[in-house]
C-alpha cells in the first residue's frame, strides 16, 4: 500500500528545500518579472505597444503559460536533475532511506514537492494575467482557461521533463552531463523539430495551438488532449523508471514486478496514442491523395445545375440535409451524372424525379449512372446527414503551407475550415456541404445557381446565410436569393445583431455575445455610422469602378480556429463569402484590430497637429482607420518574413471586401484556369494598390516573376510547374493583359467600358467565347490574338532609360516644368510602361502610422504609354509643380527591379527648351554603353568572385547558415545587421545593369575575398576607369554623428605598367560612378579587383567601364 | 528484540572483502562494536541499517529475515551516519519534523512535541531555527543523533557517534542512550574509541577485517588479558628497545626515565609488574596477539 503521508511528507520537505534554493529563486524571479512587464505592458497596455494579441479570448493566460512553460522547462531540467544528485551529496539523506517508505512513495513525494514549487509558479503567473486582465484589459475572462492552460499547457511538459531529467540523471549520474543533455532535448525540439513529425516533439507545446475560442473552445479538443497525454503518461513512465532505477533497496517484495508492469502499461498506452495519432494522419493524407487522383480524372460534366432547393436540420454534433436540384443536360460530355459532396457527409438516399435511384460513393465524388438519368432535365434528390470532414478541404494547397503554423504573434490558433457543433456551426463552400457538380478543375471556379435554403436549428441560436432571410417557427429560417450566387455558406451560432441600411444595402454586424469592448470607442457616433460607411463604400467603389453587386453585407465574427487559404487562381479566400466576412474572432490579433492603439494614435495625431477636433471626430478616425485596414486596404506589418511557401500578395488581406465586387459576381466559364477571370481580377485589384516603394531592395512579387518567365511563356509554366507556385505568376500576366488592352483606346475609356461589361454580366456563367468578342470591342484590338500571344508567348519588352531632365519654361504667363527623358525599347515585343510622377515637396507626416485611410490621400498621376521593339522614344510632362520623384513600372518587362525611380537631374532655369507632352518616337538611340566605353557589370561573364567562405566565428556560422535558409530566393535584398560572409548577389534600383539591377556585398573582411571585372580589350591605349559604387542609406542605424561618414574602397586596377592600389572615398553625396585613374592599357585582358578590405561593416561590388582616351 | 546475523558476507566490485562470514547474535541493550578503521563495522552497519544489500547470509530480526522484511525492519530504525554533514536546506526544527514525520508520527502536534523534546534532549533547542548547515560540527552530531532516536526507534544503530564531540557532550550523549537502554532496545553503537563501550556496553564485539574475533560482554573480553598487561620503570635507553618488542600502551616521563605501560605474553629480562587490564588493554592485548596485527604504536 502506498502511503499518502510519507509521500505528502517527502513532498512538503522537497518543496521547501526547492523554495529556499537560489537558483530557483533567482530563475523565478527573473521570469516573474519579465511576465509581470509583459502583463503591465503587453496585456493591460498602460504605455504605447500594448501587445496586438491582447484582445484576443484567452491570449492573456495562454501567452503568460507559453511564455512561463519555455521557463519552468528549463528550471525544472536543473531542479530535477539536481534531486538525485543531492541525493548522493548529502550524507544526511542516508538517514532518510532507512526510514520505512517505498521508493515509489520517496520518488513521487519528490515529484510532487517540484511539481508542487511549479504549481505556485503557474498559480502566481495566472493571477498576474488575470489582474492584468481585469484592470486593463477590454476583453472578456474566459475562466475555463485558467484551469485548462495550466493543465494541457504546463503539466503535461512538467511531467515529461521532470520524469525525462530525472530518469537521465538515474543513469548518467552525472549532473552536468544531465543539464546539457536535456537543454539541448529542448534546445532542439523547440528550434529544429517544431511541429515536424506529427508534433510528437512539440514538449513544451511551442507549435501546439491552444487558442481557445469563446465561440467553440479548442481545435479538436480530443486530440489535443491526446497529444498532451502523451507527454504526461511518458513523463509518469520515466518516474516509475525512475523508482525501479532508484540507488536505494526497494522496501517491498513485489515492487519491482508491479513497477514493471506500471511501465510497460504506460509505454504501451503512449505507443498506443502515438500510434492514433499517425493513423488518424495518415488516414487524412491518403483521403487527400486519393481526392487530388479522382480530382485529376474528372472530365467537364454534361450537366448543370439550375437551382437547389436544401433543407438543413442541425442536430448537435451533425447536420441532416434534403437537397433538391433541378438539374438539366447541356452537352454530351460524361453522361454519368458526378457530384461532389465532403466525405464525411453520408448519403441515405438518392432520389431521381421521386424515384430511388442507386448512387456510388468514392471519396468525395458521388456518382450516378447514366442508364439511371432521364435525357433531359429531372430533379435529383439528395438526402444525407453527418460532419465535415477537414481533411478533405483545400487538397490543391501544398502541404507544407498546411504545416505552417497560423501564428497570431507569437500565439498559436488552430486550422479548422468549418464547424458542426451543438452551439456553433459554420459551413462554407469550400466544405462541400451542398453537392456541386463534380467538373474538370470544379474547385477553381463555381457556376452561379440559385438556392433556397431552409435551416431548422436550436432555439436561442441565430442562422446566417445567403438571401433574404424569413423566420418560419422557433429557431427555423427560411433563405430566398434572387440572384443566383456561385458560393453559399452557412452559420449558426448565439449572436449578437445590429443592422443599419445604407444606401439600399443592409449592414449587418455579427458578434459573440461577450465581446462588446469595441463599442465604448464609438460612444458617439450612432447616428454618423450610415454615412460614414456610405462615404467609405463611395469613395471605394469610385476608385474600383464598379458598385457593391449585393443587397446585403454582414460581417461575422468567427472562431479564431477558423482559417483560409489563398489559392493561386483567386484573391478571395472562404474568409469572404457572398454577402458577409468571416471576420477572426476579436479580430485576430493583429495591429490594425487594437482598437486601444489605434485611439491612441488618433489622439497622439491630434496632439501633434494641434487641431481641435471633438470626440466624436477623434471617433471616426477610428472607426475609418479601422474599417479601411480591414475590409478596403489592408496591409500587413511586416516584420518576419513572409510565411512559409504562402502566397504573398502585396496590398492584400484576407478580409478585405473586393472580391464581393468581382469574384462572387462574375464568372466566365473557362476550361482549365479560369485565367481570364484571374486577368480581370488582378487588373480590378490593381486599382486600388497604391504602387509603394520597396526601400529594402530584393525581388518583388512581380520581379520574381520576371526572372521565372524569362524562359517561358505562361502556358508552359502552368504545364511545367507546380500550380501551387504560379499565383503571382497568374497575378502579374494578368494585370498586364490587361494594361495592354487599354493602351489603344486610353486607359479612361477602356475603363468605362471594362466596367460596364463587368456590371453588365453579373451573375451569369458568361461564355468565354463571348467574353472574348466583348473584349476586342471594347479594346479594339483582336483580343483573340492577344490573348493567344500573352499565353503562349515568351517574348518580352526591355527598357533602357536616360536619366530626366527638368526645365522650367513658361506656358503662357504660368511658371511650369517640363519632364523630358528618352527610352528605348530594347527587347524582342512590344511593352508597356507606367509612369507615376509626383509634384510637389513632401507632405508632412511623421511616424510610421500616418493615416492611410483618409479620403484626402494623394491620388498618383499615371500614365500608360506602349513602346514597340526596337524603337526609341522621347517622352514628356508637363507639370505645374516642381516634381518630387518620377517612378516608372515596367511590368512584365525584363527590367528587375520592375519599379525604379529615375534620376532626376537639376532643374534648368532659363534655359529655352521646346516643350511637349506624351511619347514621340526619337531618332536619337540610346545605348546601355557608349561606343568608346566597355561595361563589365557583375551579371557579365567577366565577372568573378572570390570567396574565402570560411566561418571564422561561430557568429560567421551563424550568419551564413542564416542566409543559407533564403538561399533559394536568388536575389536577396540588403541586411544592415548580419551581413553575409560571402558574396551574395542583391537587387535594386539602387545598383548598376543594364535591365537587372544588381550587384553582390559582403561583409567586412581582410582582403581574402574579393571580386574582379575583367574585360578583354579590342584597343591598345590610355582609358579612363571608373567604378560604380552605389549609395545605400542604412534606414535604422542612425549614428548621429557620423551621418555621412566616408566609406573607402580599394580597388586594384590591372594594366600595363603594373598594378595600381585605388583606394576610393564615398558619401552619401559622393557616389555612382567613380573615377580610378587614366591608364595604358594594351590590346587584349585588362582587370579591376576589388577587395573585401573596407571600413564600413560590408562592401558592394557593381560595374566597372572602360572609356577610351 | 533480537538481532541475528548468520554468515554474513559483503564483497564490494573491487573484490574486497569488506566481510567474511560474520555471526553475531544482538540482545537489547547497548551493543559496542569495536575494530580498528576499515575492520567492516560501517559495511556491517550499513548492512542493518538495509542500505546494503549483503552478498551472503542474512540477518534475522526478531526471527524475520531482514531481505524480506524490509518495511518492519526500517520503521524500527533509528540511524546515525558516520557523515553527518550537509544538510538539505532545512531548519534545525525542521528537519528533526522531516525525521519525525518519516518515524511515522502522523499528528501534528505529537510531532512537534517530539521534536521539541529531542532538541531539549540534545541541547540543540535554542538554535532549533537556525539553519541546519550553519550549526558547528558537534551540533550537527547531535541533531543526528536526535533524529535517529525520534520516533521511539527500537533498533538504534549509531555509526561512530561521538567522533567531534567535547567531553562534556560525549557524557550528555551517554546518558542518553543509557537511558533509553532501560527500555528494551537495540543499541547498537560502532565505534574505535574504547571508553565509550567500557562505559556503556553490556555486550560488545570485536570486528578486524571483515572477521569477527570477539564477541561477549566487556568483562570477558578483559578478562581474555588478564596477565598480560605489565607496568615497568625504564631509562631512555631500555624505552628505545622495550618499545620495539612490546607494544606500549602508556609512558609517563619521569626522573631519568619513563613509567610505561604495555601488554605481552610474557617478560623476558624485564622487572615488571602485573596490572589490572582494562579495555583498551584488552583491546590492544587482542589486536597485537590474537589477532596478529602488527600495530605501531608509537
Amino acid at each position: 500500500m502506498i502511503s499518502f503521508f510519507n509521500i505528502s511528507t517527502v513532498a512538503r520537505f522537497e518543496s521547501k528545500t526547492l523554495f529556499r534554493s537560489w537558483f530557483f529563486r533567482i530563475f523565478s524571479i527573473i521570469i516573474l518579472a519579465f511576465i509581470l512587464m509583459f502583463n503591465i505592458f503587453g496585456i493591460a497596455a498602460v504605455a504605447d505597444g500594448g501587445w496586438q494579441g491582447r484582445v484576443l479570448p484567452s491570449a492573456a493566460p495562454y501567452f503568460n503559460l507559453w511564455l512561463l512553460n519555455i521557463a519552468q522547462a528549463v528550471i525544472a531540467v536543473f531542479l530535477s536533475a539536481d534531486f538525485l544528485g543531492r541525493d548522493k551529496k548529502l550524507d544526511t539523506t542516508e538517514a532518510f532511506y532507512v526510514r520505512s517508505m517505498t521508493n515509489t512513495e520517496y520518488v513521487l513525494g519528490k515529484t510532487f514537492g517540484v511539481l508542487k514549487v511549479f504549481v505556485v509558479l503557474n498559480a502566481i503567473v495566472l493571477l498576474s494575467a488575470l489582474v492584468f486582465m481585469l484592470i486593463g484589459n477590454e476583453a472578456p475572462i474566459d475562466w475555463i482557461s485558467y484551469i485548462a492552460y495550466p493543465l494541457l499547457i504546463s503539466m503535461p511538459t512538467l511531467v515529461f521533463i521532470l520524469g525525462l531529467s530525472f530518469f537521465t540523471m538515474t543513469l548518467i549520474r552525472n549532473q552536468a552531463v544531465t543539464f546539457v543533455l536535456l537543454l539541448g532535448f529542448i534546445a532542439l525540439s523547440l528550434f529544429y523539430l517544431g511541429n515536424r513529425y506529427l508534433g510528437l516533439f512539440d514538449v513544451l507545446g511551442f507549435f501546439t495551438p491552444f487558442m481557445r475560442s469563446d465561440f467553440t473552445g479548442f481545435q479538436d479538443v480530443f486530440h489535443l488532449v491526446q497529444h498532451r497525454l502523451l507527454y504526461f503518461l511518458l513523463g509518469t513512465f520515466f518516474i516509475l523508471a525512475t523508482i525501479w532505477r532508484l540507488p536505494r533497496l526497494e522496501q517491498q517484495k513485489f515492487n519491482k514486478p508491479i513497477l514493471l508492469t506500471g511501465m510497460f502499461t504506460l509505454l504501451g498506452v503512449s505507443a498506443l496514442l502515438t500510434g492514433k495519432l499517425y493513423i488518424n494522419d495518415s488516414e487524412g493524407s491518403a483521403l487527400q491523395d486519393k481526392i487530388v487522383a479522382l480530382n485529376k480524372q474528372l472530365k467537364p460534366s454534361a450537366y448543370q445545375i439550375v437551382a437547389y432547393e436544401m433543407e438543413l436540420r442541425h442536430h448537435p454534433t451533425a447536420i441532416e440535409c434534403k437537397a433538391e436540384m433541378q438539374i438539366s443536360k447541356v452537352n454530351d460530355g460524361d453522361s454519368s451524372l458526378k457530384l461532389v459532396l465532403n466525405p464525411g457527409l453520408k448519403v441515405d438516399l438518392c432520389l431521381i424525379n421521386a424515384k430511388q435511384v442507386s448512387f456510388k460513393r468514392d471519396a468525395h465524388i458521388l456518382t450516378i449512372q447514366a442508364n439511371d438519368l432521364p435525357t433531359d432535365s429531372f430533379e435529383l434528390e439528395l438526402q444525407y446527414k453527418g460532419t465535415i470532414t477537414d481533411e478533405a478541404l483545400y487538397v490543391d494547397v501544398d502541404e507544407e503551407v498546411k504545416l505552417a503554423e497560423n501564428r497570431l504573434d507569437p500565439l498559436l490558433a488552430g486550422k479548422q475550415y468549418s464547424f458542426i457543433q451543438d452551439d456553433y456551426v459554420l459551413l462554407t463552400r469550400e466544405s462541400a456541404w451542398y453537392p456541386v457538380l463534380a467538373d474538370k478543375q470544379y474547385w477553381t471556379s463555381y457556376p452561379f445557381t440559385h438556392m433556397k435554403l431552409s435551416v431548422q436549428t436550436f432555439p436561442g441560436l441565430d442562422v446566417i446565410a445567403q438571401g433574404k432571410k424569413d423566420s418560419l417557427d422557433i429557431a427555423s429560417y427560411r433563405f430566398i436569393n434572387d440572384k443566383p450566387l456561385n458560393a453559399y455558406s452557412l452559420i449558426i451560432g448565439d449572436y449578437e445583431h445590429h443592422s443599419i441600411r445604407v444606401d439600399s444595402v443592409e449592414f449587418n454586424l455579427y458578434h459573440h455575445k461577450r465581446h462588446v469592448a469595441y463599442k465604448e470607442y464609438f460612444t458617439e457616433l450612432n447616428d454618423t455610422i450610415p454615412h460614414i460607411i456610405k462615404n467609405i463604400k463611395d469613395d471605394f467603389e469610385r476608385k474600383l469602378g464598379v458598385d457593391y453587386p449585393f443587397e446585403r453585407f454582414s460581417v461575422v465574427e468567427t472562431p479564431i480556429n477558423f482559417y483560409t487559404y489563398i489559392r493561386n487562381w483567386s484573391l478571395a479566400t472562404e474568409s469572404v463569402m457572398p454577402e458577409m466576412v468571416l471576420f477572426p474572432e476579436s479580430g485576430g490579433g493583429t495591429w490594425q484590430n487594437d482598437l486601444h492603439s489605434i485611439r491612441r494614435r488618433v489622439d497622439r495625431r491630434k496632439e501633434r497637429s494641434n487641431e481641435e477636433q471633438s470626440e466624436k471626430e477623434l471617433q471616426v478616425e477610428v472607426l475609418k482607420d479601422y474599417l479601411g485596414s480591414n475590409f478596403i486596404r489592408p496591409s500587413r506589418f511586416f516584420f518576419g518574413r513572409r510565411q512559409a511557401a504562402e502566397r504573398h500578395v502585396e496590398n492584400w488581406g484576407r478580409h478585405q471586401v473586393f472580391p464581393l465586387y468581382f469574384t462572387y459576381a462574375n464568372r466566365v466559364e473557362e476550361e482549365g484556369y479560369p485565367l481570364l477571370t484571374i486577368a480581370m481580377e488582378n487588373y480590378l485589384h490593381q486599382r486600388l494598390s497604391e504602387t509603394r516603394r520597396r526601400d529594402f531592395g530584393g525581388l518583388s512579387s512581380n520581379d520574381e516573376v520576371i526572372l521565372k518567365l524569362r524562359e517561358n511563356s505562361l502556358k508552359e509554366l502552368i504545364e511545367k510547374e507546380d500550380v501551387n507556385t504560379l499565383g503571382n505568376v497568374f497575378a502579374s500576366k494578368g494585370s498586364q493583359l490587361f494594361s495592354n488592352l487599354k493602351v489603344d483606346v486610353g486607359l479612361t475609356d477602356f475603363d468605362k467600358k471594362l466596367d460596364k461589361v463587368i456590371r453588365d454580366t453579373r451573375f451569369q456563367n458568361q461564355r468565354v467565347e463571348d467574353f472574348k468578342r466583348l473584349m476586342s470591342q471594347i479594346s479594339r484590338t483582336d483580343f483573340m490574338a492577344l490573348y493567344d500571344n500573352w499565353l503562349n508567348e515568351s517574348y518580352k519588352a526591355a527598357f533602357l532609360f536616360s536619366s530626366v531632365d527638368v526645365f522650367e519654361v513658361k506656358d503662357g504667363n504660368r511658371v511650369r516644368y517640363f519632364l523630358n527623358l528618352r527610352v528605348a525599347n530594347k527587347g524582342n515585343a512590344d511593352g508597356i510602361l507606367s509612369f507615376t510622377v509626383r509634384e510637389g515637396m513632401q507632405q508632412s507626416g511623421r511616424g510610421r502610422f500616418r493615416s492611410r485611410f483618409q479620403m484626402n490621400t494623394e491620388e498618383g498621376n499615371e500614365q500608360s504609354y506602349q513602346l514597340k521593339a526596337g524603337q526609341t522614344y522621347e517622352l514628356g510632362f508637363l507639370l505645374d509643380e516642381e516634381p518630387r520623384d518620377i517612378t516608372v513600372n515596367t511590368f512584365l518587362a525584363a527590367n528587375i527591379p520592375s519599379a525604379q525611380n529615375l534620376t532626376l537631374n537639376a532643374v534648368k532655369r532659363n534655359t529655352k527648351v521646346s516643350f511637349f507632352e506624351g511619347l514621340r518616337p526619337s531618332a536619337k538611340t540610346l545605348r546601355y554603353a557608349a561606343a568608346s566605353e566597355v561595361i563589365v557589370d557583375n551579371e557579365d561573364s567577366g565577372f568573378t568572385i572570390v570567396n574565402t567562405g570560411e566561418s571564422r566565428t561561430v557568429k560567421d556560422w551563424w550568419v551564413a547558415m542564416q542566409n543559407k535558409e533564403e538561399e533559394d530566393e536568388s536575389y536577396g535584398m540588403m541586411h544592415f545587421w548580419n551581413h553575409p560572409v560571402s558574396w551574395k548577389p542583391i537587387v535594386g534600383e539602387q545598383f548598376f545593369g543594364e535591365y537587372l539591377k544588381s550587384a553582390v556585398y559582403k561583409r567586412k573582411g581582410i582582403g581574402e575575398g574579393y571580386v574582379n571585372w575583367k574585360v578583354e580589350l579590342k584597343e591598345a591605349g590610355r582609358y579612363d576607369v571608373y567604378a560604380y559604387v552605389p549609395r545605400i542609406v542604412q534606414r535604422f542605424r542612425r549614428r548621429r554623428n557620423s551621418e555621412n561618414k566616408e566609406t573607402n574602397y580599394n580597388f586594384v586596377v590591372d594594366h600595363d605598367d603594373g598594378e595600381e592600389q585605388v583606394k576610393v572615398m564615398t558619401n552619401n553625396d559622393n557616389y555612382g560612378w567613380m573615377y580610378l585613374g587614366e591608364y595604358y592599357f594594351s590590346e587584349g585582358q585588362a582587370s579591376v579587383k576589388l577587395s573585401d578590405v573596407t571600413n564600413s561593416d560590408y562592401v558592394i561590388a557593381d560595374a566597372v567601364k572602360w572609356i577610351k582616351k | 528484540m533480537k538481532i541475528q546475523i548468520n554468515d554474513l558476507s559483503q564483497v564490494y566490485k573491487n573484490d574486497f572483502r569488506a566481510l567474511n562470514k560474520v555471526n553475531l547474535e544482538i540482545n537489547p541493550g547497548m551493543f559496542g562494536l569495536l575494530g580498528p578503521n576499515g575492520a567492516g563495522k560501517s559495511t556491517l552497519m550499513r548492512i542493518l541499517v538495509t542500505l546494503l544489500r549483503p552478498t551472503h547470509g542474512e540477518v534475522m530480526v526478531n526471527d524475520m529475515p531482514l531481505s524480506k522484511n524490509r518495511a518492519e525492519v526500517r520503521s524500527m530504525l533509528g540511524y546515525l551516519p558516520q557523515d553527518f554533514r550537509f544538510f538539505a536546506k532545512l531548519r534545525t526544527w525542521e528537519f528533526l519534523d522531516y525525521a519525525a514525520s518519516m518515524a511515522g508520527i502522523k499528528g501534528k502536534k505529537d510531532r512537534l512535541a517530539a521534536v521539541d523534546e529531542l532538541l531539549e534532549q540534545v541541547g540543540l533547542f535554542d538554535v532549533r531555527n537556525r539553519y541546519a548547515n550553519k550549526l558547528s560540527g558537534g551540533m550537527k552530531r547531535r541533531l543526528g543523533i536526535a533524529q535517529a532516536l525520534i520516533g521511539d526507534p527500537k533498533i538504534i544503530v549509531v555509526d561512530e557517534p561521538t567522533t567531534g564531540l567535547d567531553p562534556e557532550e560525549r557524557i550528555r550523549f551517554r546518558n542518553i542512550l543509557s537511558n533509553l537502554s532501560q527500555k528494551e532496545v537495540i543499541i547498537i553503537l560502532s565505534t574505535h574509541i574504547v571508553g565509550d563501550i567500557s562505559s556503556t556496553c553490556r555486550q560488545m564485539a570485536l570486528l578486524n577485517r571483515g572477521q569477527v574475533h570477539f564477541q561477549g560482554s566487556p568483562e570477558e573480553f578483559i578478562n581474555q588479558s588478564a596477565g598480560h598487561v605489565f607496568k615497568a620503570s625504564v631509562s631512555f635507553e631500555q624505552m628505545k628497545l622495550i618499545s620495539e618488542q612490546y607494544p606500549v600502551i602508556t609512558s609517563v616521563p619521569g626522573a631519568g626515565g619513563y613509567e610505561i605501560e604495555f601488554v605481552a605474553n610474557e617478560v623476558n629480562g624485564w622487572e615488571t609488574t602485573a596490572v589490572e587490564p582494562n579495555l583498551e588493554h584488552a583491546y590492544v592485548y587482542f589486536m597485537e596477539y590474537v589477532a596478529n596485527e602488527k600495530f605501531q604504536y608509537q
